[in-house]
C-alpha cells in the first residue's frame, strides 16, 4: 500500500501537476491555486522524502519512517493542491 | 493582425526573416521539447534519489558508510581457520545479528582478514584475522542499503524498473537537451 502511495506521489502527482500547469493562463482561479499549492507542497514533500530515505541508511527499521518516507509525496502534492483550492 | 489570441505557439525562437520550418522539423522540434519538460518533471524524484545515493555511494568510506579495517596479515593463508569457526566466532561477536544468518564472507587473502556480513535489518559485518579468528571491527554497512535504494530493490525485486527508468530518462533528456541548445544555433549558420 505505502509502496503504491510511494510510486503515486513519485510519478503520478508530478504528470498531474504538470497536465494542471499546461496553460496555466486559461484555468479557473480555483486550479490556478490548486497547481500552486501542489507545486509547493509537493517540492516540500519530495525534500522530506530525500531526507528520510537516505538518513539513517539503514534497511526500514521503523513502520513510522517508511510510511512517512513513502507517502509523504503522495500527501504533500494532494494537501498542497486542496489548501490551495480552500484557500481565498 | 497578431492579438494575443492569434499567437503562434512556438517551442523554440526563430530569426526574424527565416524561411519557415519544414513539418517534419516542426514535429521533431515540439516532440524535443515536450518531452525534455515532460519527461524532467515526471522523474524529478526518481533521478534526485538516483544522483544522492550515486553520490554518497561514492564516497562510502570517507563518510564512514562502511568498516574499512587496516591489517597484515598474521600467517600463512593456507593456515587459514575454516569458514565454520570463522562465522561462529562471528556470530558470537554480533550475537543479535547473528539470528538473521550469514548473508555473504568476503576473503581477502592479502590483508588476511574475512569479513562475516549478516542478514539483518542494519546489515552487520564483522571482520575477522583468517588466522587466528580475532574479531578486528563491528559495524554496520550502511553502503548496502544505499545500493539497494540505488538501484530500486529495497522497494522489491521488480523495482529496478524504477531505477531503469530514471536511467532512460536521463538519457532521453541528455539528447533532447543538447538538440534544444543546438538545433536554434545551427539554423542561425
Amino acid at each position: 500500500m505505502t509502496r503504491a502511495a510511494f510510486l503515486i506521489g513519485l510519478l503520478v502527482v508530478p504528470t498531474l501537476l504538470l497536465w494542471l500547469g499546461h496553460r496555466l493562463r486559461d484555468r479557473s482561479p480555483a486550479q490556478r491555486r490548486a497547481f500552486w499549492g501542489g507545486v509547493i507542497g509537493h517540492t516540500i514533500a519530495l525534500i522530506v522524502a530525500l531526507a528520510l530515505l537516505h538518513y539513517p541508511p539503514v534497511l526500514w527499521t521503523s513502520d513510522l519512517r517508511e510510511a512517512v518516507a513513502l507517502g509523504v509525496m503522495l500527501a504533500g502534492g494532494a494537501g498542497g493542491a486542496a489548501v490551495g483550492v480552500l484557500r481565498r | 493582425m497578431e492579438g494575443p489570441q492569434m499567437r503562434e505557439r512556438r517551442s523554440f525562437p526563430r530569426a526574424p526573416g527565416r524561411e519557415p520550418l519544414k513539418p517534419r522539423t516542426r514535429t521533431i522540434a515540439r516532440w524535443m521539447f515536450h518531452g525534455h519538460l515532460w519527461l524532467g518533471i515526471i522523474t524529478t524524484g526518481t533521478v534526485l534519489i538516483l544522483g544522492i545515493s550515486g553520490i554518497l555511494l561514492n564516497h562510502k568510506r570517507p563518510l564512514g558508510l562502511m568498516p574499512d579495517v587496516a591489517h597484515e596479515p598474521s600467517g600463512d593463508f593456507a593456515a587459514a581457520l575454516p569458514l565454520a569457526t570463522l562465522v561462529d566466532a562471528a556470530s558470537a561477536a554480533a550475537p543479535r545479528a547473528a539470528p538473521a544468518g550469514v548473508d555473504r564472507m568476503d576473503v581477502r587473502p592479502r590483508d588476511g582478514i574475512v569479513k562475516v556480513r549478516f542478514r539483518d535489518d542494519v546489515v552487520t559485518e564483522v571482520t575477522l584475522d583468517v588466522n587466528d579468528g580475532s574479531v578486528l571491527h563491528v559495524g554496520e554497512r550502511n553502503d548496502v542499503f544505499l545500493e539497494k535504494l540505488h538501484s530500486g530493490e529495497i522497494f522489491g525485486d521488480n523495482w529496478i524498473l524504477l531505477s531503469d527508468l530514471g536511467a532512460v530518462a536521463l538519457i532521453i533528456l541528455v539528447v533532447s537537451g543538447y538538440w534544444l541548445w543546438l538545433f536554434p544555433r545551427s539554423r542561425q549558420q
